[in-house]
């Protein structure tokens, strides 16, 4: 057991020198008057998609990517996108929508739930893996870097995240802060759930030739639907 | 064994195609670092913060790993303290053994390269299998990293065409986008497969339990929610003890590391799953890696090595790793930070030459987001592996008497202007082309690499003496 060991070494080397003091305050961080404008420029700088729902119906704001993507299938495990961002339970698409098989597949969690045996579970993660397209509700959005904040709770996985190639997230205005700094002071890590994620732009790398890449192991591509507060 | 960098060196500095890439390359990086740092307008403070934050956090460390590691635990993770790496190794075999789990994936982790442990997994009939990018490319081709950052930096398109073609029967193409499309194929079937997933850690929060982590790619998200085991190793001095500083930090991490307003994702992992939670691993272990930090931690000049943040911005500004990259190093550390960590890590008998491998410039202070006096602590390793020359009686004479005779001479404005005179008198002796050159040992050997200029017809303080009188 190396526990008591290194506990002790260190104890004694933090002796050599008296214990320097913690830095009481925090550096500012940037706060804007229009977080939406930054949010926005910062977000679409990275590479991700900024559709404004605000004024408009965002189940319409949905078909369009849908159709833009050439899917018709989309999956998301959370009762919140209906109640918190305003799309209606039943979806009425337009009537010149031109792809009229698609489906809105709802709360996938619902259906599906990872079992324990390997066997069984390795069938529903390819089952998983194979899903093109998936949405989600954000817990919140910072401005400064273009990011929005997934938390994962119950009803609330992670891997219909991150598996698909296009990915979906819903964020209402409300949520929208200036800075990572606000958020901390807003959340307490791990309180909600196991995990947390901040996601700025779809997955990428530059690894060959500096080229950069997107879509390496998450989405590749990457929308983000803002909605007004309670919908 | 004793790790050298002079004699890797000739063969870098002679590949021409490395030559050609590297810079550019680095200067790449260093040009969105500047602009990614410019616009933050309280930078300097945010660097005394962190600065400040991480020698508390050392002073006390004891202290707060204890408080990680019972907030890690509440969360229903459990705790693990290696003293060395091979303690470190030996419990993940065990509990790999244990589960039955044979393929497991793995994040980029620097301490994983630290101890070894692609290789040790393989040597226990393992499969381990890198999923970032440059990782997998590393470890297809048997290699180690060449950058803390960007392990594949060094290689080319097409070498990693030739390689994906021997090693996963790509065709041959030089789309980047369908190469990286053949990566990600391959190396979703081994997440979907793998039994554990294995991850490092940038900053272990006390306060919240959390461990933060930060990736472009999206494969620590998946190492850390597909398996049903999640390993974290940690070096013990990661810890940071409040959770709102993680807003410094990040914005210091990845605006040094790749010019990035933040990485694309930041995870944040709290333990395993919990109730009511449907994905994620249902094991969490935190493996904290002592392996000669507490060591380091002892001395209390060298001690703020440990506050390192492994961004990377050091190798990007050094002109000597500019010239001969990461691999010459010989360490799983390269570049000014690895020029420090290396000996420290080791001895200063294991690695006598990391603390010379540098100009003594200051760039990597000056870039350091964490204010690292890396050239102070260079002086102070240069110090101690001459001490051990001395001691180990290897040490030339003629070099001592060298050096006590300039300290003669630079002492007395007399000698000094007697010696300069001196020298004037013979220096036309040894001119040629404009350079001095003393054809014979030791200078010989001195003046192959290095142009000395020849003295000037007048000293500077026999024109400051005529400029004087001029002026009167």
């Amino acid at each position: 057991m190396s526990r008591p060991r290194i506990l002790q070494k260190v104890r004694s080397a933090c002796r050599v020198k008296p214990p320097a003091p913690l830095p009481s305050g925090y550096p500012g961080a940037p706060r804007f008057q229009d977080p939406v404008d930054v949010f926005r420029r910062e977000l679409e700088a990275v590479g991700g998609v900024f559709l404004d729902a605000r004024n408009r119906n965002p189940a319409e704001t949905l078909s369009q990517v849908l159709e833009q993507t050439g899917h018709t299938e989309v999956f998301w495990e959370e009762e919140k996108i209906f109640t918190k961002h305003g799309l209606p339970y039943r979806l009425r698409l337009p009537e010149s929508f031109s792809t009229p098989n698609l489906v809105f597949s709802y709360h996938y969690q619902g259906r599906v739930r990872l079992p324990i045996t390997l066997a069984a579970r390795s069938i529903e993660l390819d089952r998983l893996a194979a899903i093109p397209v998936s949405a989600s509700s954000a817990a919140f959005g910072i401005a400064e870097t273009g990011t929005i904040v997934q938390t994962v709770g119950p009803g609330r996985g992670r891997l219909l995240n991150v598996l698909p190639e296009t990915h979906i997230v819903f964020l209402a205005q409300g949520d929208l802060l200036s800075n990572m700094d606000q958020l901390l002071q807003r959340i307490r890590p791990g309180e909600e759930g196991s995990a947390l994620t901040l996601v700025t732009g779809p997955s990428r790398t530059a690894d060959i030739g500096k080229v950069l890449v997107k879509g390496m192991h998450g989405p590749r591509r990457w929308f983000v639907i803002l909605t007004e507060d309670g919908g | 064994m004793q790790l050298r960098i002079r004699p890797n060196t000739s063969a870098v500095l002679s590949d021409a195609t490395l030559q050609a890439n590297l810079k550019p390359a680095l200067e790449k990086s260093l040009l969105s670092r500047d602009r990614a740092v410019a616009e933050v307008s309280n930078w300097e403070e945010l660097r005394q913060h962190a600065h400040d934050v991480k020698a508390h956090t050392l002073s006390r460390l004891d202290h707060y790993l204890q408080e990680l590691e019972r907030k890690v635990m509440a969360q229903g993770g459990k705790v693990v303290w290696a003293d060395t790496g091979a303690e470190a190794l030996e419990f993940i075999v065990g509990l790999l053994q244990e589960r039955e789990i044979k393929k497991v994936a793995k994040s980029k982790t620097m301490l994983g390269e630290e101890i070894h442990l692609n290789e040790e997994l393989e040597r226990a009939q393992f499969d381990p299998v890198e999923t970032d990018l440059g990782e997998y490319i590393i470890q297809l081709s048997r290699e180690t990293p060449f950058h803390i950052v960007t392990p594949a930096l060094h290689k080319s398109k097409e070498e990693v065409v030739e390689l994906f073609g021997r090693e996963l029967d790509m065709p041959p193409t030089d789309d980047v986008e369908a190469i990286t499309a053949t990566a990600r194929a391959v190396l979703r079937r081994h997440f979907l497969t793998a039994g554990a997933g294995i991850t490092g850690v940038n900053f272990g929060v006390a306060e919240t339990g959390t461990l933060a982590v930060v990736e472009n790619e999206g494969n620590v998200r998946l190492c850390a929610s597909l398996p049903e085991v999640h390993i974290a190793i940690m070096g013990i001095e990661k810890v940071i003890p409040r959770a709102r500083d993680l807003a410094v930090f990040l914005k210091l991490l990845s605006r040094s590391a790749t010019g990035q307003k933040s990485t694309s994702y930041v995870n944040f992992i709290n333990g395993p799953r919990r109730e009511g939670e449907w994905d994620g691993p249902r094991e969490f272990y935190l493996v904290l890696v002592d392996n000669g930090r507490s060591r380091i931690l002892a001395d209390p000049e060298l001690r703020q090595t440990l506050a390192c943040i492994r961004c990377g911005a050091c190798l990007n500004v050094c002109p000597v790793y500019q010239r001969i990259g990461g691999h010459a190093y010989g360490s799983t550390y390269q570049g000014p930070i690895g020029a420090i960590l290396t000996p420290q890590l080791t001895s200063a008998e294991a690695a006598p030459e990391h603390p010379f491998a540098s100009s003594l410039c200051g760039a990597c202070y000056e870039t350091c987001p964490v204010k690292i006096e890396i050239p102070h602590i260079l002086l102070k390793l240069r110090e101690r592996v001459q001490r051990s020359r001395q001691r180990l009686a290897r040490h030339l004479p003629l070099e001592a008497w060298a050096m006590q005779f300039w300290a003669w001479a630079m002492s007395s404005p007399n000698r000094y202007g007697f010696l300069g005179n001196l020298m004037r008198r013979v220096q036309p002796y040894f001119v040629r082309k404009g350079r001095m050159r003393v054809p014979m040992p030791p200078f010989s050997g001195w003046d192959r690499y290095r142009d000395l200029p020849p003295l000037p017809e007048k000293s500077f303080r026999e024109q400051f003496r005529a400029l004087n009188k001029e002026g009167k």
